[in-house]
């Protein structure tokens, strides 16, 4: 029980990383290097947010409040980003890597200048543990978990039953297909660029009270998230969920067993072995 | 010299390649002809080895090479072009070619390369000989990329030509081409035949293939319609059925 | 147009040359009339300038490696481990050894990241460089965990704390690997490594085995990077995982972009451009990546074939106002 518990807590952390990087490249076919730093903006403007409002309302609302100014800033890094880098370079997808691998450095930088280079953390949104039979999670994690689902439930209704979902799919399966239908698939590219920035504005908030907060946190992620989109396929959202719980479940269990040092090797030995026999990722599209 | 034997390829529920049976004599030209969508292009990636085919098998000199990867073909003196115009357009039109007098051969250091003549060596002398024989001999020091699209894709015949095929795959070699550079390459493309090179060729342009071709084979929905000499073709009915519908056929009887 | 597509005119190769050497003499001067702090950086310069052309090797078949500097690190170890007890080995020879080490592992890494194409490739070799750089932390028994290893010495040849001698070497290597590298590249092999670089699918269907030349070219620059790594972790006389930092990849990727990889020369370019740049900003380090990731974005943005591309557009010009004249 203690396992599974563990499970979904690391599944739902995975999860929230690689989710708006995969649904960025789905749409657009674009890497975003620095999603990990707007996770890691998101995280302060969470821990900014909380500072100053958590003391007259509360901890909680201040969490609630500080998930929407986390959105707002990254959702306007995702919109600066498109207007000066993702439309310049629309055709060339390494460029775009490289542009977006320079400006996270840009940005850590920023950061550091602002808060230092020392992490900070923030108070618990619900202090204590719960019990669920004899297993127990502390209550933050319970709320990671909530608020992830919820993100998580959110982005496939947004997707599945909305008109505007309706169009990202269309424009990521068939972009010419899409354009022919009055689609405009440059608006609907920023749409989808600004959507991803902002969930890694709001996972990073989500996140920030459990991880801790650190101008470094959100390249220390990335590659954990490179490996999920990988491994799940890259543009496949269900299958970065599927890795997500994969690498969830397998971590746990050698976290269990001892042998936590070797989660690196063996995630990425994992990498490679999926890709050794099926390139494109578990539920990737054929090139 | 190249056959194929109930050769079939589907994508998802579309059958593509439908059981087509085609036999290539060598030192022969053939035509593969066939209204858009019957399956002409499918045949060409099946056969070149960028496809897998579903069933069937493909043999060259009654080898069977279907399952091989595309390079090995090559190397096997099985080369095509494509239908979209592919050339190295960052080189010169030198370079593009040698790159094709380059390939076939197993990597094999060249020390002399280095030095300042780089014209020399037997990939040179092949590509040049290719050059020549496309009649690309005035642009030789050109960049690829610079051409006019006639040229490009005459540069991509070239190209192939220099990697010594066997058999060459043409897919529509004279598309975009002006009447006179129609004529002018069709000429040359019969010389490569009078050498000895079969040519299996897809072209849309009729007048083209009644001229060049030795035999003809029609297909459509990926079967085929018919085979034989362009003379014959060009009396078949089914054949006038495919292209222009029930309706144009009684219309062109009557 | 005609001056920089004509890749392997005698001309061209020549400004290579030209530039290695003009390299090698600046270093020199700047080295003999400079402090010792100076001295140091040289020779770090020099690393970084065997790292650059190295990785311009794995560039030219159209992929952009994330793993080379984890790479190198393994030629670092590699020298580390080889030239301590129990192994006891010559340090001159763990460099060579290094390099071997750095070749091996990038053989079994290009079975799999080489299967992958563009997006695959750079995020595929980004986490398995970071899962190298785990390792060396990780596999305490052998690497010493984040504190490394120390005491690695400096070859026989040359004299312990005489930063002059062991740069002669750093140069020495970097010429040699400059012309081989050189020389790989005007090869037949090179030629074709190219033409995968530029069009994978037309370079299949003329007879080339592009799996076969990218892992070629993959494991050529690795072994560079190997030998780099040695001599850096000799150097220092430690060796530690953060000498292979995320920021070294970056800088590596960098001086590819500002400087342009058409040639030998661009990354040099790049190189030199940017550790002059890291110089000028000595007093506020934490600076440096802001001005480089700015640089790049510029590059990327403004200056699509880096300062190559430059040089290119002067030549041009300069070619079209002498036919003027």
């Amino acid at each position: 029980m203690q396992i599974a518990l563990n499970i979904l807590s690391l599944t739902s952390f995975y999860m929230c990383f690689a989710l708006g990087l995969a649904l960025v490249f789905g749409v657009m076919r674009v890497i975003n290097f620095a999603h990990g730093e707007f996770y890691m903006i998101g995280a302060y403007s969470a821990f900014l947010c909380v500072s100053l409002i958590g003391p007259t309302t509360g901890a909680l609302p201040a969490y609630i409040v500080s998930f929407a100014a986390a959105a707002i800033v990254t959702g306007l890094l995702g919109v600066l980003l498109y207007l000066v880098v993702v439309r310049k370079l629309m055709d060339k997808p390494l460029t775009i890597f490289i542009a977006t691998l320079a400006l996270s450095y840009m940005l850590q930088v920023v950061v550091v200048e602002l808060f230092g280079p020392v992490g900070r953390s923030l108070p618990s949104p619900i202090p204590g543990i719960v019990r669920i039979g004899d297993a127990i999670l502390p209550w933050s994690r319970v709320f990671v978990i909530v608020a992830i689902s919820t993100l998580s439930v959110g982005l496939w209704f947004l997707l599945m039953r909305s008109d505007v979902g309706r169009r990202v799919r269309a424009v990521a399966q068939n972009p010419t297909g899409a354009v022919l239908q009055g689609v405009s698939v440059t608006r609907v590219g920023m749409m989808t660029l600004v959507a991803g920035s902002m969930i890694a504005g709001v996972s990073g908030a989500i996140m920030a009270p459990i991880g801790g907060i650190t101008p470094f946190m959100g390249a220390a992620a990335l590659w954990k998230a490179f490996i999920i989109i990988i491994v799940g396929g890259i543009g496949s959202i269900w299958g970065a969920v599927a890795a997500a719980f994969l690498f969830g479940t397998i971590d746990t269990f050698m976290t269990v067993a001892g042998a936590g040092r070797y989660l690196a090797l063996t995630n990425a030995v994992i990498m490679l072995g999926v890709l050794s026999v099926m390139p494109s990722g578990l539920f990737g599209e054929k090139e | 010299m190249l056959e194929t034997k109930g050769l079939s390829r589907s994508f998802g529920k579309l059958v593509a390649v439908d059981g087509l049976d085609l036999s290539v004599g060598r030192g022969t030209i053939h035509g593969l002809i066939g209204p858009n969508g019957s399956g002409k292009s499918t045949t060409m990636n099946l056969i070149s080895g960028s496809l897998k085919p579903s069933a069937g098998q493909v043999s060259l000199n009654d080898c069977r090479i279907d399952g091989k990867s595309q390079d090995a073909l090559a190397r096997d003196g099985l080369i095509r072009t494509f239908q979209l115009t592919r050339v190295f357009a960052e080189l010169t039109v030198f370079e593009a070619v040698r790159l094709g007098a380059l390939a076939g051969d197993r990597g094999r250091l060249n020390w002399r390369a280095v030095l300042p003549f780089p014209k020399r060596g037997p990939s040179a002398d092949r590509a040049m000989q290719a050059i020549e024989k496309m009649g690309l001999g005035d642009v030789a020091n050109q960049v690829a990329g610079s051409l006019p699209g006639g040229r490009q894709r005459v540069l991509s015949i070239a190209t192939a030509l220099a990697a010594t095929p066997q058999c060459l795959l043409l897919d529509e070699p004279l598309a975009g081409l002006t009447a006179t550079e129609k004529a002018d390459v069709a000429t040359r493309i019969e010389l490569l035949r009078d050498e000895g090179i079969t040519i299996l060729l897809v072209e849309h342009d009729m007048k083209s293939v009644m001229r060049l071709c030795d035999r003809v084979t029609v297909i459509n929905f990926g079967q085929r319609v018919a085979d034989g000499s362009p003379a014959e073709i060009g009396r078949n009915e089914a054949v006038i059925k495919a292209y222009l519908g029930e309706k144009g056929a009684r219309h062109a009887a009557g | 147009m005609q001056l920089f597509a004509k890749l392997d005119s005698p001309r061209t190769v020549v400004l290579d040359l030209v530039t290695v050497l003009v390299v090698i003499a600046g270093v020199s001067v700047l080295a003999a009339v400079g402090s010792s702090y100076l001295q140091g950086a040289l020779v770090i310069f020099s690393i970084n300038a065997i790292l650059v052309i190295s990785y311009r090797t794995i560039t030219t078949m159209g992929g952009w490696s994330f793993a080379h500097v984890a790479i190198m690190g393994v030629g670092g170890y590699a020298v580390a481990v080889l030239s301590k007890p129990p192994m006891d080995i010559p340090v001159a020879v763990t460099f060579a050894l290094g390099g071997l080490a750095a070749g091996l592992v990038s053989a079994l890494l290009a079975y799999p990241v080489l299967r992958t194409r563009q997006y695959y490739f750079f995020l595929s070799t980004f986490a398995a460089g970071e899962a190298l750089r785990q390792c060396f932390i990780q596999f305490r028994q052998l690497t010493g965990g984040t504190s490394g290893i120390a005491f690695i010495e400096y070859p026989a040849f040359v004299q312990t704390g005489d930063t002059l001698q062991f740069l002669a070497l750093v140069l020495a290597v970097f010429f040699l690997l400059g012309l081989f590298y050189l020389m790989f590249d005007a090869s037949e092999t090179g030629m074709k490594i190219r033409a995968v670089g530029l069009d994978e699918t037309l370079s299949q269907s003329l007879g080339m085995n592009p799996w076969r030349l990218r892992a070629l070219s993959f494991v050529l620059g690795s072994v560079g990077a190997g030998v780099a790594g040695g001599l850096l972790v000799s150097y220092n006389g430690i060796v530690a995982p953060a000498d292979f930092s995320p920021e070294l990849m970056f800088k590596i990727v960098a001086a590819c972009i500002v400087g342009g990889t058409r040639r030998l020369y661009g990354p040099i370019l790049g190189l030199t451009f940017l550790t002059i740049v890291e110089e000028a900003f000595r007093g506020v380090p934490e600076y440096v990546p802001f001005v480089w990731g700015g640089l790049v974005l510029a590059a990327t943005l403004y200056v699509p074939n880096g300062l190559e591309g430059l040089v290119d557009r002067l030549r041009t010009s300069l070619v079209r106002r002498r036919r003027h004249a």
